[in-house]
């Protein structure tokens, strides 16, 4: 099993330097590059396994402007690769990855590998899609507040954050479900805006972050109109919900409707 | 760059730059916009619901204006 | 350069030894010395990083807002720290300055960042230096020694002899190393409290934090703080105990990783009450962080002013594959007090990558360049550490004298720290003392006493949140507007020492961005003037003390010196023994911790 992290970096474009290396040549003495490696295990590897949104989709060091070239593994080695064992890759996005995401597929893979789990299920862009099967909107506990048309105008509000920054409603990830460690943390679940970090487009296609996403001001002014609405109606039936019902009392007659039988 | 071969553009590296008249999260004067959020730095239980805030509010005047998270 | 003359090509038996390690982390660091064994001394040393990712290049023409999100992914171990250093330059840049809650929080998360990490590397790397099985196998006479050496701190830390102790760092199966892996665990649990995640925070923003303060948050946090200060207490009695026992047992085991005193820090936690981000009064709230910032030159501390910190700082080349911008624009001729800036200052620097090849011996050899110091009273360009980040810090408070709170007081020559009493130990008061050397074992010694620092401060962090919450002062971002045209710088203290942010905004985008971490200082290559890096001369001409001849030689010596720096290198470490020889080592984190 091929385990890759960081992004690949092209080392057809810088003459006789290098960009990325891991150990030396023993004849000449120079750095082999990563690229180097990867021709040689890639193709032996049970199953390759790219890990972070660098290594899966090229990330932060891909961004417009970049020097080296990065790119992400698949489109190092090809979107049609596959293993030694048959597989494609197995992308498992994040900027950073969420370490239980990450922990989870390595070991349905061993299970795999073992002939103890079938083929793992994978998306279209590779991931798990247990994982990365629905949007982190769907997942997130402000939504609510979207729901009611009432959202954060700063980032002083613990309110839905749609409308400084978060593009929570567009992309793939279950962190606000799942929590960073343990069930701690997140993103638009604890005041972080989504800036998209688990997707092929990150990160240009996001930036900058801290500006209102275009897509987002439809939506949230549909819900802008109807949502205090909403809040009014639910502010009737909460005060309701919010009463104890009348027969508790410490008068010194029962009041519950008790009856010694059922009937009559 | 002397040695690294370049190709044709695809991008600028300015493209993901702020576009003039997009809404910035940061923006001044939006924390006197919210419902809530007080001009000392306190806030009150509108900060943290839509739905009978004034229900929520602390009933004693002592008493810390501290709406959940 | 008198390090330089300790090169001896002609000595006996020259041994060619490399460790070329990988890393994802600011470079894929290699460590190639050449080494005397009839002499039993290290001849030279040449510390190389193979990778680059051109931040500074891809950086510009983008929004300054996103530099802080952009930034934090440069380490995968301290981005928050990069984060947070971003932040700081952009609040200098825009004018801002977050709401003190804010602040509180971010110290709350930073000093959480430093118990976590200091903790995970001392155990993953640093006891596994000084373990029973790797003392066995490299030194097998002071192992039986080790057995029969009383623990003088056995009542704290319930371990009888030194081996005693050696025997719970062994990796996986010893109880300190088990119970330092849970502990660093708890410390990124509270790291996430309070910046949302780790490594890259999600709730850290120019202007303040997102996090949503109540006393739910504190209340998490404090809890799992009490939990770490239990181990704390217990952890530093345990270190003291072996670090004196390596000084008495081999003597002349202060040489190995020994340099010249030269450490620098930046400062860490900045205090409300005083900084509001203006550079024209950095001196001023330079002067109130929690951990003060400060160049120690030969045990003298030269200055704890942030704005002659900022304008010491040159960049240079030497060994490194970039072209050089002496022809390239100033971007900041003068600083805001109307000091002028040197052309090698970050703030100057334009960074145009030059691919190459390695050429160890007498070319250029590394993709990192050479930070060094100006330091005005003799005209050297120091080649400054950080002593492993702790160490530094430590000291530069120690001298200062100036941090005063409940639990953290520096007095001039050292720094005292009160841990309150927790469920299963008693209060304590801890020490820590100037050391005579900067070495190895006290840059090793530091980082545990660090920990406790921050744990202590931590305590007094969640005092001042709390103040605030109770307050019902709920406020924890600040609004502000970018500027079409600006400069900001930002210090801060990454776990393994110095960072600084450098800044130039114009037409509203990034013209210029230089972030310099910690490493960069640690492991920088030879530069112009030809003085060698930290790594390069604090390994050179050291003494070996393993026992083992050169045929089973595992170089241990060399690593705890190297280590003790905490370069960021936790992956594996590759030897070339000479003559196609290898030995390959690997020492291997659990990837979830460093996740
Ligand atoms: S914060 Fe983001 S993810 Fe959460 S409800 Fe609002 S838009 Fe959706």
């Amino acid at each position: 099993m091929l385990v890759i992290e960081g992004s690949i970096p092209n080392e057809k474009i810088n003459g006789e330097g290098y960009w990325s290396s891991f150990g030396n040549d023993e004849a000449t003495g120079e750095p082999l590059t990563l690229n180097w490696w990867l021709d040689r295990l890639a193709p032996k590897a049970w199953g390759v396994v790219a890990v972070g949104t660098c290594a899966t989709y090229g990330g932060i060091h891909a961004m417009a402007g970049n020097p080296t070239g990065c790119m992400g593994l698949a489109d190092y080695l090809g979107w049609d690769f596959r293993s030694a064992g048959g597989l494609p890759i197995v992308n498992i996005p994040g900027c950073p990855v969420q370490p239980e995401n990450f922990m989870e597929t390595l070991t349905w893979l061993l299970y795999q590998a073992a002939g103890l789990a079938p083929t793992i299920p994978l998306d279209e862009a590779l991931r798990p899609q247990w994982i990365f099967g629905k949007t982190v909107h769907e997942g997130c506990d402000r939504a609510g507040y979207y729901e009611q048309g009432d959202f954060a105008k700063d980032y002083n509000s613990p309110k839905c954050q749609v409308k400084i920054g978060c593009w929570g409603p567009v992309v793939n990830c279950n962190v606000p479900k799942r929590g960073w460690m343990a069930g701690i943390g997140g993103c638009p679940n604890v005041g972080g805006i989504c800036i998209g970090c688990t997707m092929p487009g990150f990160p240009d296609k996001f930036m900058p972050f801290m500006d209102a996403p275009p897509g987002g001001g439809i939506s949230s002014a549909l819900t802008g109109m109807y949502g205090p609405m909403i809040r009014k109606l639910r502010g009737i039936t909460n005060k309701t919900m919010n009463k104890e019902t009348k027969w508790r009392h410490n008068r010194p007659q029962l009041t519950t409707g008790y009856k010694p039988r059922w009937g009559n | 760059m002397p040695n690294i071969n370049l190709g044709p553009q695809e991008v600028t590296p300015d493209m993901p730059a702020h576009t003039p008249g997009i809404q910035q999260g940061n923006a001044k004067g939006s924390y006197e916009k919210m419902q809530g959020h007080n001009p000392d730095g306190t806030s009150t239980s509108r900060r943290s619901t839509g739905v009978n805030p004034k229900a929520q509010e602390p009933i004693d005047p002592s008493m810390p204006n501290l709406s959940p998270g | 350069m008198a390090v330089r003359e300790r090169i001896k090509p002609e000595a006996g038996k020259l041994v060619d030894m490399a460790w070329d390690p990988i890393t994802r982390i600011v470079g894929n660091l290699g460590i190639y010395t050449k080494i005397d064994f009839d002499n039993r001394e290290v001849v030279s040393c040449k510390s190389t990083s193979s990778l680059f990712r051109g931040y500074s290049v891809f950086m510009k023409g983008k929004d300054p807002r996103d530099a802080h999100f952009i930034t934090s992914r440069i380490c995968g171990i301290c981005g928050d720290n990069h984060a947070v250093c971003s932040c700081y330059a952009q609040q200098m840049a825009y004018g801002v300055k977050p709401p003190p809650l804010g602040e509180w929080i971010v110290n709350l998360g930073e000093a959480a960042e430093y118990i976590f990490d200091h903790i995970i590397f001392q155990d993953n790397l640093v006891f596994v230096d000084f373990c029973e099985q790797m003392v066995k196998e490299t030194n097998p006479s002071l192992w039986s020694k080790a057995e029969s050496t009383d623990a003088p701190h056995a009542e704290i830390h319930g371990y009888r002899t030194i081996g005693d102790i050696m025997r719970s760092y062994n990796p996986f199966t010893g109880e300190t190393y088990k119970e330092a892996l849970l502990m660093s665990r708890i410390g990124r649990e509270m790291i996430c409290l309070m910046e949302g995640r780790h490594v890259h925070p999600s709730t850290i923003y120019p202007g303040g934090v997102g996090t949503v303060a109540t006393p739910t948050l504190l209340t998490d946090y404090l809890s799992r703080l009490l939990r770490c200060l239990d181990f704390i207490k217990k952890a530093v009695a345990m270190n003291d105990d072996v670090f004196d026992f390596f000084y008495e047992a081999l003597p002349g085991y202060e040489e190995v990783g020994r340099r010249r005193i030269l450490l620098g820090c930046w400062g860490a936690f900045n205090n409300p009450l005083y900084c509001n981000y203006k550079y024209t009064d950095m001196d001023n709230w330079g002067n109130e962080m929690f951990v003060t910032p400060g160049v120690v030159v030969d045990g003298e501390l030269v200055t704890t002013n942030l704005v002659d910190i900022n304008l010491g700082i040159r960049i240079m080349l030497g060994s490194s594959y970039y072209e050089d911008w002496v022809n390239e624009e100033t971007f900041v001729p003068t600083d805001p007090l109307g000091n002028p800036v040197d052309k090698r200052h970050p703030w100057n620097q334009t960074t145009i990558p030059k691919p190459q090849k390695r050429e160890l011996e007498g070319g250029n050899y590394s993709w990192v360049m050479s930070p060094r110091w100006y330091d005005k009273r003799t005209g050297d360009n120091l080649a400054l550490d950080t002593g492993g980040g702790a160490l530094a810090r430590l000291w530069a408070t120690a001298l200062a004298g100036k941090v005063d709170t409940p639990f953290v007081k520096a007095t001039g020559q050292s720094v005292l720290i009160n841990l309150p009493k927790t469920p299963n130990t008693a209060e304590q008061t801890l020490e820590w003392r100037i050391p005579q050397w900067s070495n190895a074992i006290e840059r090793d010694r530091a980082r545990i006493y660090f920990v406790a620092y921050s744990a202590a401060m931590a305590m007094h962090f969640v005092d001042q949140a709390f103040n605030e919450i109770r307050a019902g002062r709920t406020k924890v971002f600040e609004d502000f507007d970018v500027p079409d045209e600006a400069i900001g710088c930002g210090f801060h203290e990454a776990v393994r020492g110095v960072l600084s942010h450098h800044l130039v905004i114009r037409d509203g985008k990034i013209a210029n961005y230089h972030p310099y971490p910690p490493t960069p200082w640690n492991g920088s290559p030879t530069d112009s003037y030809g003085t060698p890096g930290p790594y390069e001369d604090a390994v050179m001409g050291q003494p070996i003390f393993e026992e083992n001849d050169q045929d089973n030689f595992r170089g241990i010596d060399i690593m705890r010196a190297v280590r003790s720096f905490d370069p960021c290198l936790p992956c594996g470490v590759h030897m070339y023994l000479g003559k196609g020889k290898t030995l390959r080592q690997v020492h291997s984190p659990m990837f979830g911790e460093h996740g």
